[in-house]
């Protein structure tokens, strides 16, 4: 007998899964079904469908100039977060150093303060050296927000990679520089991307430090935000959304689907031989 | 942030802001001034006189205005568009104790649009200077009672474009209105069906229903503050919630989920329509407004925001302005016999002077004690 | 490409190693150089500029005060932050609302993990993804859709009001369900379930299977099973998703603000609002600098199931 789980618990789980799963996604589908609701108050009755809060959003400057500088500063996230963590990552799995615990605590603990908090001290940090708030100032607090999830993606994967591939490229006469450029690097390109868009969704999306921080710019979460408490047409704020959160969904499903085939591809490759590989590595 | 001499120099607010803008910093953090972005001109330098400023043809042209909601509204400054001008970008506050909070932290604006109170606040700052008011021609046809009021020092330092009320709206199907007080925020009768704004005006209404006179309110002894504050916490159990949105509050009133509203006149406009209201301003003396714009010391479009301004202060606009908010306009051509005489009487449009006059109404004013009135409010929102 | 010979015998050891090591430490510090001092630049000294700050070692604002334990006392002092345990008191308001939403969804997503882990097979990372995926949208539009669902003229009530359905009369409400501490815990539950799942099920997934077999080959019913073997060798996945979720919403102030009404203010929101809304600065620090010694206190505690493994999955 199956020691985990009986008949009965099989199907009361698997029910409760897919309740949870509708759970999760319900009020999102309605909001998106009432996106097209041909009323200014998103509730009941339905008056029609249209599509008009979705072309009405191209009209807003406002809101395209929030979308513009949410995904500037989420770039600038993403790219400086990845290159950020690789290096620690990597010392994380292959080094071993003096105060691995306090190390791995101070890059880690960015993970459980509380957002306010975080987010007042960099208003404290910027206003005593007197560096003008903007999105850089905003990309800033991110980078250290996404900074742990970042390397919490890379690091199985750099684990993944068996050392012996390292090593073998050493005592091949590559440097460590190269090693890492030509062996490493590609390997890793599909958790490389992971990272990148865990950092950018992080900063896509992120509205409490931002709000502190932002002098006069305004992110996507921010103008969201502003709508919910102050006066507006919903509806064309939430088909904004709406198409926000779709297209960030197929592109981390995406990203996953990706990194998974990698993965096999990688255990298919080191399944061969060590000199394969090296040989192999030479051309990317 | 390390060393005695530094904390003295810190300590003074004015070599503070030069040592902090010209050297960058002291200590772990001195990495960061290589980083640091060089500060925007004009910061310390004379605060009046056009000279001093690029004509308008050099001017960047995109006017930053902060605002209370629903002033975007085109035909506020329908002249301004009209004139060619591109159509100001536009960021929101929902008080201005935030709009307050957000400049010291540093958001850029170029013009805002606070109640008179505030305009100490603002110049304590450091961020505002006068208007040049002969760049703003319907200047000279603004009421000068109300311009009064904008002046600091003899410096226009506000434009007064609007004034109102902050007085009760009630459904006068549920509700007495003969009591005509501000008690009705208060009333264990209404109990659930109260609705106060986000404003530690609430903490001075509730001390003119415990018998301080309107005037006294803005400047309170602690022990009154206290007693006005528990009151409000004691009270607060009565409350169906704290606006911070007007026209949420105004479908609150509407569906008869709140029967007593702290509210400006734009409720009584939209809602005298739908449902029996009744705009009270009560026996205390109802607490009054009078808002404008302020010019951000730091702005690029200086003739810009005068543009800007002589738009709104236009007689147009400001009829408009009363008819669909119920406010008052500071101009004095306006012809109010196009306004609703409904809205005319209940807010006496047709003569401000009375009815802005004290006992009848407090027109608001500098809170010395405006840190220890805010912590007041938030401790009651904390405890209700 | 050069394929130089290096001939290691063993025992040759000593000759090349010292130099390696250094290169090693050298190569350790360049590795972690830029994070760590990114971190450290805009995370540890903002923090310490904070602590400075709430007692006056650093002024910024025209009317701050400079050396004083003023603001503490006041906090200490207030009846509204602090008061008697459990019953008042801001903090006390938010830790119940912290408790409470952890401990509903490490209850509603430990059986899901379970299944993902145990029970589904092939298919579990897949389905996991489905459970993760919405905590990767937008936070804002998850709470905006609660919003929309559950006030008095959202989709529900009105749905409720409809006189077909005719379960509530015109005009008539109900009030738990929006502007009530009811909707914050909900919508923060709804909010963080699927976080949640990850730590669980990467602790039962490591789970050794034979554990459970030898188990019940020793006769323990599936049942007991659970109780005595999977559950205790769960626990460390528990309780890192119950403090992932539990420190960060100690300070959570967009949902109470949005769907809480007056009585929804949390000790998140004083905070915000010493900053946004007034020119406490100095007690706002404060109020802070309590929160995160609360946080450190907690992670002193529970630091030790927060490791790097308890969350990244494979």
């Amino acid at each position: 007998m199956n020691p985990a789980i009986s008949k009965g618990g099989r199907r009361a789980l698997w029910a409760m899964f897919v309740l949870l799963t509708i759970f999760l996604y319900a009020p999102i589908v309605i909001l998106i079904i009432f996106s097209f609701n041909n009323r200014e108050i998103v509730s009941f009755p339905w008056e029609g469908f249209t599509t008009r809060w979705y072309h009405e959003f191209l009209r807003n400057s406002e809101l395209l100039n929030a979308l513009k500088t949410s995904a500037f500063v989420a770039l600038l996230t993403a790219i400086m977060t990845t290159a950020l963590a690789v290096p620690a990552a990597i010392a994380f799995v292959r080094r071993r150093f003096f105060a691995k615990g306090l190390v791995s605590g101070i890059l880690l603990a960015p993970l459980v303060i509380p957002l306010v908090v975080f987010g007042i001290s960099l208003l404290i940090l910027f206003n005593t050296i007197g560096i003008p708030q903007s999105a850089l100032t905003i990309a800033i607090g991110h980078i250290v927000i996404a900074l742990p999830f970042a390397i919490l993606v890379l690091v199985p994967r750099i684990e993944r990679i068996p050392p012996s591939l390292e090593e073998a490229s050493r005592d091949l006469g590559a440097g460590g520089l190269t090693t890492f450029r030509l062996i490493t690097l590609p390997l890793l390109f599909p958790a490389l991307i992971s990272a990148a868009l865990i950092s950018y969704t992080i900063s896509f999306d992120e509205v409490v430090v931002a709000s502190f921080i932002n002098g006069e710019a305004t992110t996507f979460p921010l103008y969201l935000y502003s709508q919910l408490r102050l006066p507006r047409k919903l509806p064309a704020v939430i088909a904004v959304a709406v198409v926000v959160m779709v297209v960030s969904v197929l592109v981390v499903v995406a990203s996953e689907v990706g990194r998974v085939l990698a993965d096999r591809r990688l255990e298919r490759q080191t399944g061969g031989s060590v000199e394969e590989l090296a040989l192999s590595g030479g051309k990317g | 942030m390390r060393g005695s001499e530094l904390d003295v120099v810190l300590r003074n607010p004015a070599t503070r802001r030069t040592f902090l803008r010209g050297m960058g910093v002291a200590g772990a953090t001195g990495i960061l001034a290589a980083c640091r972005k060089s500060v925007e001109p004009g910061a310390t330098g004379p605060a009046s006189g056009a000279a001093s400023y690029a004509p308008i043809e050099q001017e960047p042209g995109l006017l930053h205005a902060y605002e209370w909601a629903g002033y975007d509204a085109g035909w506020l400054y329908s002249n301004y568009t009209k004139s060619g001008y591109e159509k100001p970008k536009f960021s929101f506050f929902v008080n201005t104790e935030g709009a307050l909070a957000k400049t010291a932290a540093g958001f850029g604006w170029d013009t805002d649009h606070p109640e008179v109170g505030y305009i100490q606040d603002f110049i304590n700052l450091d961020a505002i200077v006068p208007w040049d008011t002969s760049l703003i021609p319907n200047f000279a046809r603004l009421n000068p009672v109300l311009e009064k009021t904008g002046q600091i020092n003899g410096q226009q330092y506000e434009i007064v474009l609007d004034w109102g009320y902050s007085g009760v709206i009630i459904r006068s199907d549920h509700v007495d209105p003969s009591i005509n007080s501000y008690s009705y925020l208060f009333d264990d009768d209404l109990a659930g069906h109260i609705s106060w704004f986000d404003s530690n005006w609430i903490i001075q209404m509730a001390a003119m229903v415990q018998g301080v006179p309107g005037n006294e309110t803005f400047d309170m002894p602690p022990d009154q503050l206290e007693a006005a504050k528990n009151f409000c916490i004691e009270k607060g159990k009565n409350v169906y919630n704290i606006w911070t949105d007007y026209t949420q509050m105004w479908d609150d009133v509407r569906q008869g989920n709140v029967w007593a509203a702290y509210a400006w006149p734009d409720a009584y406009v939209n809602l005298k329509a739908d449902v029996p209201v009744q705009y009270i301003r009560p026996k205390e003396g109802v607490l009054s407004w009078a808002e404008g714009l302020v010019l951000r010391n730091t702005t690029q479009d200086y003739h810009h925001a005068h543009q800007f301004a002589d738009a709104w202060a236009d007689a147009g606009a400001g009829l408009k302005l009363i008819n669909v908010y119920g406010y008052g306009h500071a101009n004095l051509d306006i012809d109010l016999s196009k306004v609703d005489p409904d809205v005319v009487k209940v807010f006496g449009l047709d003569d401000p002077q009375t009815n802005l006059s004290e006992p009848a109404s407090f027109i608001d004013r500098f809170q010395p004690q405006r840190k220890a009135y805010n912590r007041a409010w938030e401790e009651v929102k904390a405890s209700i | 490409m050069a394929v130089e010979a290096t001939v290691e015998p063993a025992g040759a050891a000593p000759r090349g190693r010292r130099p390696r090591r250094h290169a090693h430490v050298g190569a350790t510090a360049a590795l972690l150089s830029g994070p760590l001092l990114w971190t450290i630049v805009f995370f540890v000294v903002p923090v310490v500029l904070v602590a400075m700050y709430s007692v006056g070692f650093v002024t910024l604002l025209r009317d701050d005060q400079y050396n004083t334990l003023a603001f503490w006392r006041l906090f200490f002092s207030s009846s509204v932050y602090l008061n008697t345990p459990f019953s008042e008191g801001l903090f006390w308001r938010s830790v119940r609302m912290s408790l409470g939403v952890s401990v509903t969804c490490v209850l509603l997503s430990y059986p899901v993990a379970y299944m993902l882990a145990l029970v589904a097979g092939r298919r579990k990372y897949t389905l996991l993804l489905v459970i993760i995926a919405p905590f990767l949208t937008s936070y804002l539009l998850r709470v905006l859709a609660w919003r929309v669902l559950l006030n008095p003229n959202g989709v529900i009530q009105t749905f409720l009001r409809d006189p077909r359905v005719g379960v509530l009369h015109e005009g008539q409400n109900i009030a738990w369900l929006y502007n009530s501490t009811f909707a914050i815990y909900f919508v923060l539950a709804y909010v963080w379930v699927p976080f949640v799942a990850l730590p669980i099920f990467v602790a039962l997934e490591s789970l050794d299977l034979h554990l459970l077999e030898a188990s019940t080959d020793l006769g323990a019913s599936r049942w007991t099973t659970f109780r005595r073997v999977t559950l205790p060798l769960s626990m460390p996945g528990v309780i890192a998703a119950f403090v992932f979720v539990f420190i960060p919403t100690l300070g959570e102030y967009i949902t109470p603000q949005l769907v809480g009404g007056p009585g929804g203010h949390m000790f998140g929101n004083a905070i915000q609002a010493s900053f946004a809304e007034s020119f406490d600065w100095q007690f706002g620090s404060a109020m802070s600098m309590f929160l995160i010694f609360a946080v450190a206190i907690l992670l002193a505690i529970f630091g030790r199931y927060l490791n790097v493994r308890s969350v990244a999955a494979g």
